[in-house]
């Protein structure tokens, strides 16, 4: 039952009760009324009526006095004689009066007494009036009237005694009536305040009691203990609120066991997730944008999002999202707080709310440094790859070309030995001038014989060899060919009983290719060191290494990728063809052998040959 | 006694210079052909001391033709030079010559006195 009808029902109840005691306390007061009207209408006339019938009567003995006495005075005769008349009147009047109200039947015993009295005293006077003329002796007859006199007076007083007697019981009667009445009233007052005190007491505990449970459980269920539920069951509007409660913390539990849920989804992720509002403040971070960026998530919180990537890469920012929509798989990178780039795979949506406003934005990136690196590895490879298809093109250009160019030069060649046939010896400039052109054939033709080198791969005639003869051999070149000016020139051999199995020739142009560039480095002055070493060659083989090593000018930073690429020279003024090093890595290589070079610029240049151990593979 | 030297190439101006250049130390006599086609003919006809041969002709390969000249009488012993644009750097470097199989190669372009040197080694071996 509503709470309202059950409000109703008690202020109804209690109408009820105060309707019931109204309707006891009326009747009560009639009661008493009637008791009040019938003291008046009976015991006052009674008093009233005794009152004149005593007065008239005496009055009329008093008369008949008066007319005794004044003898022979007829105007006071007269006069009292009427008096008389009168008196007795009104006496009979009034024991009329009397006789009416009369009920009990002591009143009527009374009304006997006091008209026997009345009438023996009319008697007496009227005797009295008759004999005064007589001269009888009127002290005598006056006695005899007191005497008459005194005697209805006592009659009549115990009348009035009587009525006043029972005046006074009807007097106590209702008093006690009253007081009964008063009493009543306040008994029945104080029990209906009880009882309403009660009513209100117990429906105050109908409502507080389950409301104060009503609220504990709500306070557990605020604690967390999602699987509270009130056992507040009634039909009222308390119980209305308890089921409310209860479905709501149905509803509670199930959206953080699902939020729960959906926490550990986040938290478990492999890839970085960042939530930002929409001013791009962090909100949220997962575990693993802590891992990748290495800072703490209370870290991260509300700096801008542009704060996570680094310092150069593509950061997109909040704006642009909020108005793109979507950013899908851009390639770019987060900075970690070591201060290293971490390469991502970054996406990015915009975040609504409940009400499909958008409220942040959501980044999702994937650590890609793995495969940062193999994409690298793959693209070195592939860079190779297309090195040695393009030096295989070249290779067939080459011999394209060759075939080409010595056919002209050698027609140059021969008509400038002609022309020096024809005009002999004598004239100084001309001689330069046919010198000057047989160099210049010489050079082209060393430039297409270096080209061809990759046309047609020569077959190698190996042999087996120590590497300090290659060097040697290579040295003793240099010092007999180009001089080696002032540089001095050291070389450390590694212990004995290393051999190689290598093309001689080759390996001598490699050691010379590698020898000259070092001098060339050097200029003037300068240290060249020729050493040998076991070392190790990828898959585990074991080789030999001879590096050249210079206290040249170093190699800039910005040549170093491109060095082994053929043509690539810083010495065009000099004559170079930049084909020294790409023809040595080639040769290095077909030998199953490395050729790589360390540089530091202003200081020098080490360049190390690797061969395979004579007996190896390759 | 001058040398007889056909020189058999398809690049005409060489042939001219080669000739000019040889004839002129007044040692070499000097014919021409150069239609490779041709050569195996001319040589049976003018049996030179020495034959200059270019490899890479069209029509005829240099090899091809020296083979062919090894099968005729009047030919199979005159001793060929390969003239080559294409020779080795092992093989033959710039301005010299090597030997492959009995057969000496000179690496175009040559120079004339190099040429004189080879052909008259080629020659000296000639069975006379
Ligand atoms: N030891 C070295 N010290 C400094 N720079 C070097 C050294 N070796 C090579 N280089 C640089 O590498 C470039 C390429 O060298 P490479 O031998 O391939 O060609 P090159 O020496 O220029 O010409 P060439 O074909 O005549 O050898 C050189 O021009 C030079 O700038
Ligand atoms: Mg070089």
């Amino acid at each position: 039952m509503r709470l309202r009808q059950q409000f109703s029902l008690w202020l109804l109840f209690i109408a009820v009760c105060v309707g019931l005691m109204s309707v006891a306390w009326v009747q009560r007061a009639h009661r008493i009324k009637a008791q009040f009207d019938a003291f008046a209408n009976l015991t006052t006339p009674g008093l009233v009526a005794l009152g004149q019938i005593k007065a008239s009567a005496l009055a009329q003995l008093q008369w008949a006095e008066v007319f005794a006495s004044a003898e022979g005075d007829a105007r006071v005769r007269r006069e009292a004689d009427e008096a008389v008349a009168r008196e007795r009147a009104r006496y009979l009047e009034w024991t009329g009066v009397y006789r009416g109200i009369a009920r009990a039947p002591e009143e009527h015993e009374t009304l006997d007494t006091v008209e026997r009295a009345g009438a023996a005293l009319s008697a007496r006077s009227v005797e009295f009036m008759a004999q005064a003329g007589q001269g009888q002796d009127l002290a005598e007859v006056h006695e005899e009237l007191r005497k008459i006199e005194r005697r209805f007076a006592r009659v009549v007083d115990r009348a009035i005694g009587w009525h006043l007697e029972d005046a006074q019981a009807q007097k106590t009667a209702l008093t006690q009536d009253l007081d009964r009445a008063a009493r009543l009233s306040l008994a029945s007052g104080a029990i209906l305040a009880l009882l309403a005190v009660g009513l209100g007491v117990f429906m105050a505990g109908r409502i507080a009691r389950p409301l104060g449970r009503l609220a504990d459980d709500m306070r557990v269920v605020g604690q967390g203990a999602l699987d509270r539920r009130t056992a507040v069951r009634s039909r009222d509007e308390i119980g209305q609120v308890a089921a409310t409660f209860n479905r709501m913390a149905e509803d509670l539990q199930q959206t953080t066991v699902s939020k729960h849920y959906v926490d550990r989804i986040i938290t478990s992720m492999a890839d970085t997730l960042v939530a930002t509002d929409l001013e791009g403040r962090i909100q949220t971070v997962n575990a693993s944008a802590e891992r990748v960026l290495g800072r703490r998530a209370a870290e991260l919180v509300n700096r801008p999002l542009s704060s996570l990537f680094a310092p150069g890469a593509t950061a997109p920012s909040v704006s642009d999202l909020l108005t793109q929509g979507t950013v899908r798989n851009l390639e770019t990178a987060y900075t970690a707080s070591d201060g290293r780039a971490v390469p991502v795979l970054f996406s990015a949506a915009v975040m609504p709310d409940a009400q499909g406003r958008p409220a942040g934005v959501v980044c999702v990136a994937s650590d890609i440094t793995e495969r940062t690196k193999a994409q690298e590895a793959l693209r070195r490879a592939q860079d190779q790859l297309a090195q040695s298809e393009k030096l295989a093109a070249l290779g067939r250009f080459a011999a394209g070309v060759a075939h080409e160019v010595k056919n002209p030069l050698a027609i140059i060649q021969g008509g400038v030995e002609f022309l020096a046939l024809k005009v002999g010896g004598q004239d100084q400039d001309l001689r330069e001038t046919m010198q000057m052109i047989e160099e210049s054939v010489q050079r082209a033709d060393t430039i297409v014989r270096d080209l061809l080198k990759f046309a047609r791969p020569s077959t190698q005639k190996r042999e087996v060899v120590a590497p300090e003869e290659l060097v040697q051999g290579t040295l003793s070149l240099l010092t007999y060919g180009r001089a080696l000016k002032t540089i001095s020139v050291e070389t450390r051999f590694a212990q004995d009983g290393l051999r190689v199995a290598v093309d001689k020739n080759q390996i001598q142009q490699v050691l010379l290719n590698l020898m000259m560039n070092a001098l060339d480095a050097m200029g003037e002055q300068g240290r060249l060191t020729v050493s040998t070493a076991p070392a190790s060659l990828p898959g585990e083989q074991l080789g030999c290494a001879i590096a050249v090593a210079d206290t040249g000018s170093g190699i800039a930073p910005e040549h170093r990728d491109k060095l082994f690429e053929p043509f690539f020279t810083t010495k065009r003024d000099k004559k170079g063809t930049g084909l020294g090093l790409s023809i040595s890595k080639t040769i290095a290589e077909s030998h199953g052998g490395t050729l790589t070079l360390e540089s530091e610029l202003g200081k020098g240049t080490v360049v190390t040959l690797v061969l395979p151990l004579q007996g190896g593979p390759g | 006694m001058k040398t007889d030297v056909l020189v058999v190439d398809d690049e005409q101006d060489f042939t001219f210079f080669v000739k000019k250049n040889l004839e002129a130390s007044g040692r070499f006599e000097v014919s021409v052909c150069t239609d490779a086609t041709k050569a195996v003919e001319r040589a049976r006809q003018l049996r030179p001391h020495v034959i200059l041969l270019d490899i890479m002709m069209p029509g005829i390969a240099g090899e091809e033709l020296a083979v062919q000249l090894q099968a005729h009488q009047e030919t199979k012993h005159v001793p060929v030079v390969f003239l080559t644009a294409l020779v080795r750097e092992d093989e033959a470097p710039t301005g010299g010559s090597h030997e492959i199989g009995g057969h000496t190669f000179v690496a175009k372009p040559v120079k004339i006195q190099e040429l004189m040197r080879v052909l008259d080694e080629a020659t000296s071996k000639r069975p006379s």
